[in-house]
């Protein structure tokens, strides 16, 4: 099922180039560091701290080109943010951590435990991904990734153990045994698969939203809206970025048994049907194979980076790629599309983390923690004046969709539409389900802009992949989740 | 006839006329039997390994990937390396359909497509020329680091960090691996994944050669060692899920499981702990943690006599202080305020702002 999975996604990949109108420039790093990206904060005068792989934390000074130690041996840290040019907000596998420097030597001499709450199994699927400070309230958001049954848990764990699957005792001695049970990816200590608020003030963990499998990137749209992206696996057919709102359970059922209430049975013995109605399906699919296989962390696009300001882009690990997003708000529901916006060119793998510095050029990390991917840092910088074509908005309607390209357009060319939708079930992935061309009709609505009338009805939960010929990233990929009333 | 053809003639003519061969009750040939694994991180297990030219050699490929990641085993010529890891990007229909091996005069032997998993085992004959064969994974993506050196009647002329025919990535591992046993800059401290602690366990690496492993779960010491410091390198190398190897000689241990907590002010009952972090003195780390509303201060670094100095500091607390310090391994523990009561030192109230317990070895 997966070789067959694999195949078909790679089938439909199709080489693409880099954005003429971005420059990449790869940043350089000395020798014997591993330059695996967990986390960038771009600091008020252009530096960065970045942290990596290895648990060090590094200054870098875009000037000089030179980087400075600051921190070091935190456990896989996945996220940082800047309180000043001394003090920053990490999250590392045991905790959120504030790493400062109080003496004003320039490395870090108190690492201060916010919050660590939280439960660890020591299974190694169990990231922490984060910190998004929530400008409103100074609190901050992250994301707890659960247990994957390529391996069990420890002997010693951090937190309430859950027995409902398993013992703890079975989980050590009969794992072959007790491992499908347990399910694919599992969540027996406190919040795995949860995105949680820690309260500024007294680190007091609030739980927030569920169903999350792997929620590695946190960011908010132009209104503070906050979004999720997640992996795809079991109960995902295809990877998602979820639009986060209090409560909300996202899917994955793992996450369950720690809600308020909670009725007791192993996550995997509810029926689907019962999960379906509970769950809030995700604003945005990634087509797995053609689009991405593994998002990271949105971003939203400030002013002065190129003609989309306001969107956010999306990184994604297996491949050479940065993705854009175009939301809309339809019935009250976000959804929305994608389309790359950066493909290979000077660009590596492993698109971990985005953070745009004062300048407007766009950081990005990379890793690869053994999956694909790929490590170091580039810097990307808009060519002012330089011009390409792509799609820059697309909303839909009642009947099709209008879609706006950048420049004006004398011919669409032979514009490609499907449909196809995704499975919801407990076995990893989906195929493409229920994939059909649809047949539209496009008329103009100015030299840019056109509508599609479909052929057919539009149908909720499908997504809607086009291929526009003219366009510099010809694949745009629409989640259709609400259609507008006439 | 071809030449190939004729060499066979001649090769098997020579085996023909081999004294003893015709009479040998042995009859089966002999067959090199390899297990060749892939494994985390894209690289192949072993990744390199030598036979004599012509032997028969059962290679049995097994994916142990366990990143959901395909894999295939593509023996190659001497020198196609490059020519193959070129034509494995081509993403085409035709490429999969073949199981994404490329279409190639350079490819001798090839398994399918294996899945997590799966393995395969395919019987060849080892190739008549001697030279460095790479055997390599055509999924796309991955032939640029996932590779092998197949050495037929070839001697390693380098140990494998520093064998060009092998990738980068696995060079540096194995680098990595030779470096860990070399001394680190001491004092340092390690988060991470270790044996016989809870997950937020702490290494600590002290001036001279002495080291530890503090638990910041449930904010207690859990054993000391003295010698070389802790690889990592597998964690490093890795999705994170291998613990750091000890690599000294361990000379106290608290045991304890899952005890709670480390020291205990006033009766046993149960008590809040919980853990806040630490500021670096010295570049030691000092830990900080309540138990209850009482604040405590941990500070372990190496003592005037070389042997660890354990100092607590400690806000207001409104009782005795029992600290668990058992004496394993030979190991005494003592101080000069308070006394022992079985597996802990106990400090009176009047003294516990500040008390220093002193480790001394056997």
């Amino acid at each position: 099922m997966i070789r067959t999975l694999i195949l078909t996604s790679l089938l439909a990949t199709s080489a693409a180039l880099a954005n003429p109108a971005y420059e990449v420039e790869k940043i350089a790093f000395e020798k014997g560091i591993d330059s695996q990206v967990g986390g960038i904060a771009v600091l008020t005068d252009g530096r960065l701290a970045v942290c990596f792989h290895r648990g060090d934390v590094r200054i870098f000074d875009p000037k000089t080109q030179t980087w400075s130690l600051f921190a070091k041996g935190l456990h896989e840290p996945l996220g940082i943010l800047a309180e000043s040019a001394s003090s920053f907000v990490i999250v590392q596998r045991p905790e959120l951590t504030r790493v400062s420097d109080t003496d004003g030597d320039g490395k870090a001499d108190r690492y201060e435990t916010i919050c660590d709450d939280y439960g660890m199994s020591g299974n190694y699927h169990e990231f922490a991904f984060g910190p998004l400070l929530d400008p409103k309230t100074g609190d901050w958001f992250v994301a707890l990734n659960v247990a994957s049954n390529g391996a069990p848990v420890r002997e010693e764990v951090r937190g309430e153990f859950l027995e409902l699957s398993a013992t703890h005792e079975q989980i050590l001695t009969e794992w072959g045994k007790v491992k499908g049970k347990v399910g694919r990816m599992y969540s027996v200590v406190p919040y795995r698969g949860w995105v949680l608020k820690v309260e500024k003030d007294t680190g007091k963990l609030i739980p927030w939203a569920y169903g999350f499998r792997s929620p590695n990137g946190l960011g908010f749209d132009a209104d503070g809206e906050l979004f999720v992206s997640d992996n795809q696996g079991d109960w995902l057919g295809t990877s998602k970025l979820h639009h986060v709102v209090k409560g909300r359970f996202h899917g994955h059922p793992a996450s369950l048994p720690w809600t308020e209430n909670y009725d007791g049975r192993p996550p995997l013995e509810i029926p689907v049907e019962e999960l379906e109605k509970m769950r809030t399906p995700a604003a945005v699919w990634f087509p797995q194979g053609t689009m991405a296989n593994s998002p990271t962390q949105p971003v939203l696009i400030p002013d002065g980076f190129g003609p989309f300001a306001g969107q956010m882009l999306i990184g994604e690990m297996n491949r050479a790629r940065i993705i854009r997003l175009m939301l809309e708000k339809v019935n009250g529901v976000m959804q929305g599309a994608c389309v790359p916006f950066i493909d290979e060119g000077q660009l590596p793998a492993g698109v971990n983390r985005l953070a745009f510095g004062p300048d407007q050029s766009l950081w990005t990390g990379h890793t690869h923690l053994s999956w694909a991917g790929s490590e170091g840092m580039t810097r990307i910088r808009y060519r002012e004046g330089k011009t390409f074509q792509d799609v820059s908005r697309i909303s839909i309607t009642s009947d099709g969709f209008k879609v706006a390209f950048l420049q004006p357009l004398d011919e669409l060319g032979d514009v490609k539409l499907s449909r196809y939708t995704f499975a919801y079930h407990s076995a990893y992935g989906s195929p493409e389900m229920e994939k059909a061309d649809v047949a539209f009709e496009a008329k103009r609505l100015s030299d840019r802009e056109f509508q599609f009338v479909l052929a057919e009805p539009l149908k909720r939960d499908f997504l809607y992949d086009f291929r526009f010929p003219k366009a510099e990233n010809p694949m745009v990929c629409y989640t259709v989740r609400e259609i507008p009333v006439p | 006839m071809n030449f190939r053809s004729l060499i066979s003639l001649l090769a098997l003519a020579a085996v023909l006329l081999m004294p003893g061969t015709l009479f040998s009750q042995d009859k089966k040939p002999k067959v090199k039997k390899v297990t060749v694994k892939t494994v985390e991180g894209l690289r192949f297990e072993p990744v390199r390994f030598s036979v004599k030219r012509g032997e028969t050699l059962e290679l049995k490929i097994e994916n142990h990937d366990p990143n959901d990641q395909p894999h295939n085993f593509v023996l190659i010529k001497p020198g196609a390396l490059a020519e193959i890891q070129a034509a494995s990007m081509a993403v085409t229909p035709e490429a999969a359909a073949n199981g994404f091996v490329p279409k190639s005069g350079s490819i001798l032997v090839h398994t399918g497509l294996l899945n997590p998993e799966q393995k395969e085992t395919i019987t060849i004959q080892a190739p008549e020329e001697p030279g460095i064969y790479h055997y390599v994974c055509t999924f796309p993506g991955h032939a640029m680091v996932m590779y092998g050196a197949l050495y037929v009647d070839t001697k390693y002329e380098k140990d494998v960090p520093f064998d060009p025919n092998v990738p980068e990535m696995v060079r540096a591992l194995e680098l990595d691996k030779l470096k860990a046993l070399v001394e680190v800059e001491r004092p340092t401290f390690t988060r991470a994944f270790m044996p016989e602690a809870g997950p937020a366990a702490i290494a600590v690496a002290l001036p001279g050669d002495l080291n530890f492993c503090w638990d910041a779960g449930n904010c207690r010491l859990r054993y000391a060692w003295s010698g070389a410091y802790i690889d990592a390198t597998k964690m490093w190398n890795s999705n994170g899920n291998a613990l750091v190897n000890i690599l000294g000689d361990e000379f106290w241990n608290s045991g304890g499981g899952e005890r709670t907590h480390g020291i205990q002010i006033g009766d046993e009952s149960a008590r809040t702990v919980d853990f806040k972090g630490y500021a670096i003195i010295d570049g030691i780390p000092e830990f900080e943690y309540r138990i209850d509303d009482v604040l405590v201060r941990e500070w372990i670094s190496t003592g005037t006599d070389g042997e660890l100095s354990w100092r607590f500091r400690l806000d207001a607390p409104g009782n005795d202080v029992r600290v668990f310090a058992p004496e394993t391994k030979g190991t005494t523990i003592s101080s000069k305020i308070g006394s022992r009561d079985g597996d802990y030192w106990v400090v009176p109230q009047k003294d516990a702002a500040e008390f220093t317990l002193h480790f001394s070895r056997k």
